[in-house]
């Protein structure tokens, strides 16, 4: 059936007329489904652009899928867009036109394209994405950016509306000069950490480089659009527009990948979490998950497995072991699973925190000393390591301890032999050594900030604590774990946590991992009223909502290791508040306790 | 005079419009231009080792290397297509080009599908090799890239399919002999962007294949692909590289 030319033209200031018309921003819904498309026109989408990007975003793939050769990309809009989406849509539908195979006639398929209802075209996938010398070579070759501008010129004379899609001034000048409809400026592909697309651009930057790419086609015939980058929601879309004085977004990732992943997710979550509460409520067999998750190491995620594969294999060798992970991730239960599975088992591990003891005190911790060998050392005291003869010695926070004590260190784990501060007699130790840090000790050992010797002699055997964050489907049961434990601690009415509660933490990022989670659950124990704890428990901590839960302790990967304050306040603690013990325990006089009591307000 | 003791590859292309039919172009340099439209049954009486890329049929091979990693063509699917169909002869191709960075089809079911239309070699082509600067940033940043295709080809190695690394630059180059490929191509198309003439493109490959020679001591050839903007400007390469491959779209009527 042929068109008039006056008919052409009819339909394509019809749809620019409707699209000028719209109140507000106008939004452009960037598809690959049915589905999307008819719940974007729903929400109110003011047209439809068929994409071959939004296929593979649907297929769980970053939009950039869209440049590579696993599928012809007119093929794949047209099948979408004739299968799925024309004729099941009354808004405008689009066509991501593909024109890099000059074999293709452009033409003679714009001419199918019309035929078949869409109303108009978009130069997609587009070169305008690519940079560097490959996109030279596609350019003066003629198969790149002249091939999109020759589509637009073909579309217009077909009677069809044209979008263009730009990514710099001179590329806007030459589709204006095709007689571009609407003109979109490419910030490239959306920046997103789930696809690994790095952000080239924040908002502000974005801002004054869209006003430059469509600083030519500013008038008033023009639609002027953004999509990608740094905009990932609509709150960015709103303010990039209203700054760059344009009209309007056209959403892809944003509009369905985003947002879907993040809604399956809590749907998945949501069914996850009822059934650990319906488990629960129904009083199900602990001792047969204590079987199935050895040594209170609990989690189904592949990298715990692999920790308690490991720690099978580890603990009954005398190995020393290096143990790394955020701090909270549990690697100090990861060293009492090493003590308990080994035969070193009957002793109690001896544990020090290298961290939480000031540096000029450590060394006599760690080795001991005689009497006389310094101020105030009146009777000899052994040290860590003799103490855990026969046993294991964990040192914690291995990578804050000092170059001089590193040395010693290594010359232990080498032989076993060491000397008591002011004695030269050796000793002997038969510890087996764990350490852990939340450091990059490899990185601290290549910069020269951790002796590569002792680096290589611990990382022998090395155990990596995943965070809480990348095993977040492990959270019900480490839920179902601690409310266990808080019911026999804390309240014994609590019986589970409701659905709503559950995606709340399933939502949040867990900086202090599974240490914040017994630690916000406990709270949430205590103050709940009833027997199930809601979301409104949290919210009672003055948190709102489990994205903003906040934690009191030190849990943050980010936090300095103990300090002195803490390491005093602990002392205190473990002494009851009794200040001459403390001392003691600390290896300081009582009145240097009581100068950096009263210097760190502890009085 | 090329040295007929040397390998000499060539592309096999076949046009899906008819898909009872392939172009074949035997690797004979000598004969080249003896050579024609062919059918299926034809290639299966052909002499000599060839390369299959069927995604690529009908390009201009002076821009085929520039368009092969583009949403034009599916190329893993066109070549397993070629690959089932009912008329298949295998005997003639000694290497199949996969686009190794596939997110929709993995190493172990490529090298499953080859194996079972008897193919016993993969190469990777098309290539991610060819991007650069930013674009090649975000799509390495996506896992796409040229790493991902020589975990690939790795894989197939270790299944015992034997292995052709192309490569566009001396990094390239090294990764590919650090994989074990069992040779190596220099695609000359790398060094077209920045030469400002071809004799400086040419040169610049033949520099990269003595280079990558060297390295490998002589245990893994170094091919070089004859690219068809260069053809007269690599003449002379073909006394240094262990062998050459030849575009033979190029010499189609």
């Amino acid at each position: 059936m042929q068109i008039s030319s006056n008919a052409k033209s009819s339909m394509r200031e019809s749809v620019i007329g409707r699209l000028r018309a719209t109140d507000g921003l106008l939004f452009g819904a960037a598809v690959g489904s049915g589905l999307t498309a008819h719940a974007a026109e729903q929400g109110g989408a003011d047209f439809i652009l068929v994409l071959n990007a939004g296929k593979f975003r649907m297929a769980g793939l970053p939009s950039l899928t869209c440049m590579l050769p696993v599928g012809a990309s007119n093929e794949i809009v047209t099948r979408i867009g004739r299968a799925e989406i024309l004729g099941r849509v009354s808004a405008p539908v689009f066509f991501g036109f593909c024109v890099l195979d000059p074999r293709l006639d452009i033409g003679a398929r714009l001419h199918e394209i019309r035929r078949w209802g869409f109303v108009g075209v978009a130069n997609f996938p587009t070169v305008t994405s690519i940079e560097g010398s490959y996109r030279q070579m596609l350019d003066s070759a003629g198969i790149g950016f002249e091939r999109e501008v020759e589509l637009i010129r073909a579309a217009r004379e077909e009677g069809m509306v044209t979008m263009a899609y730009v990514s710099s001034a001179d590329e806007a000048r030459s589709m204006k000069a095709a007689g571009a409809d609407i003109y979109c400026a490419s910030l490239g592909f959306t920046a997103s950490t789930q696809t690994g697309v790095p952000a080239r651009l924040n908002l502000f930057q974005a801002i004054p480089l869209i006003d430059q790419v469509l600083k030519p086609v500013r008038n008033a015939d023009s639609l002027l659009l953004v999509e990608g980058g740094p905009i990932v929601g609509s709150a960015e879309a709103v303010q990039v527009c209203e700054a760059c004085g344009i009209h309007g977004y056209i959403g892809g990732s944003t509009l369905d990948r985003l947002p879907l992943q993040a809604a399956v997710r809590a749907t998945t979550a949501g069914f996850k979490s009822l059934s650990v509460s319906v488990r629960t409520a129904a009083g199900s067999n602990r001792s047969s998950q204590e079987d199935y998750w050895p040594w209170g190491v609990i989690g189904r995620a592949p990298s715990i497995r692999r920790v308690i594969h490991q720690i099978q294999r580890v603990a009954p060798t005398r190995l020393p072991v290096l143990i790394l992970g955020e701090n909270g991730t549990g690697k100090e239960l990861v060293a009492r699973a090493l003590h308990a599975g080994s035969s070193r088992n009957r002793r109690d591990m001896v544990i020090l925190n290298c961290a939480a003891i000031p540096r000029d005190l450590l060394e006599s911790e760690l080795f001991g000393y005689e009497p006389g060998a310094f101020t105030g050392a009146t009777r000899r005291r052994i040290g860590k390591f003799e103490d855990a003869h026969g046993s294991t010695l964990f040192l914690d926070e291995i990578g804050d301890l000092e170059p001089p004590l590193q040395a010693k260190l290594l010359r232990v784990l080498e032989d076993g032999r060491f000397e008591r501060i002011g004695s030269n007699v050796l000793q002997y130790t038969d510890a087996r050594i764990v350490c852990a840090t939340n450091r990059d000790i490899r990185k601290m050992a290549s910069q020269g900030l951790f002796r590569e010797d002792l680096y290589y002699r611990l990382c022998t055997m090395e155990i990596e604590m995943p965070p809480l964050r990348d095993r977040i489907g492990d959270l019900p049961l480490l839920v179902q774990h601690f409310l266990h434990e808080i019911r026999a601690e804390l309240n014994p009415n609590i019986d589970a946590i409701d659905e709503e509660a559950m995606q709340s933490l399933l939502a949040h990022k867990w900086p202090g991992n599974v240490r914040e989670l017994r630690h916000v659950l406990e709270r949430a124990a205590v103050l709940c009223s009833g027997s199930i704890i809601g979301r409104d428990d949290f919210a009672l901590q003055g948190t709102g909502h489990a994205s903003s839960i906040q934690t009191t302790h030190a849990d943050s990967p980010s936090k300095s290791p103990l300090t002195e304050k803490e390491w005093i306040l602990n002392a205190l603690e473990e002494t009851h508040y009794h200040r001459s013990k403390a001392a003691q325990l600390l290896g300081v006089s009582r009145k240097t306790l009581y100068n950096k009591m009263l210097r760190y307000g502890l009085l | 005079m090329p040295n007929l003791g040397k390998s000499y590859f060539t592309f096999s292309v076949v046009l899906p419009q008819f898909e009872s039919d392939r172009f074949y172009f035997p690797c004979m340099p000598k004969q080249i231009h003896h050579y024609e439209l062919a059918s299926t049954a034809w290639i299966a009486a052909t002499q000599g080792p060839c390369f299959l890329l069927p995604a690529m049929a009908g390009l201009d091979p002076e821009t085929v290397d520039l368009l092969g990693c583009l949403p034009i063509a599916n190329a893993n699917a066109r070549l397993i297509d070629c690959l089932t169909a009912p008329d298949w002869q295998p005997e003639a191709v000694e290497f199949a080009c996969v686009f190794a960075a596939d997110p929709f089809y993995d190493a172990a079911q490529l090298v499953e599908d080859l194996r079972t239309a008897n193919i016993s070699g993969i190469a990777n082509l098309p290539s991610l090799g060819i991007l650069d600067g930013r674009f090649a940033e975000v799509m390495s940043a996506s896992g796409f890239d040229f790493q991902r295709e020589l975990q690939c080809l790795e894989f197939a190695k270790r299944q015992g399919l034997r292995t052709t690394a192309f490569v566009w630059n001396e990094q390239q180059g090294i990764a590919g002999l650090q994989a074990h490929a069992d040779q190596l191509v220099v695609h000359p198309g790398g060094f077209l962007r920045h030469a400002r003439a071809p004799e400086e493109a040419a040169s610049a490959a033949v520099d990269l294949v003595k280079q990558l020679q060297q390295l490998s001591g002589s245990e893994t050839p170094i091919l070089l692909y004859r690219h068809p903007t260069l053809y007269h400007e690599l003449a002379a390469a073909t006394d240094i590289a262990d062998g050459i491959i030849i575009y033979a779209d190029q010499f189609q009527r």
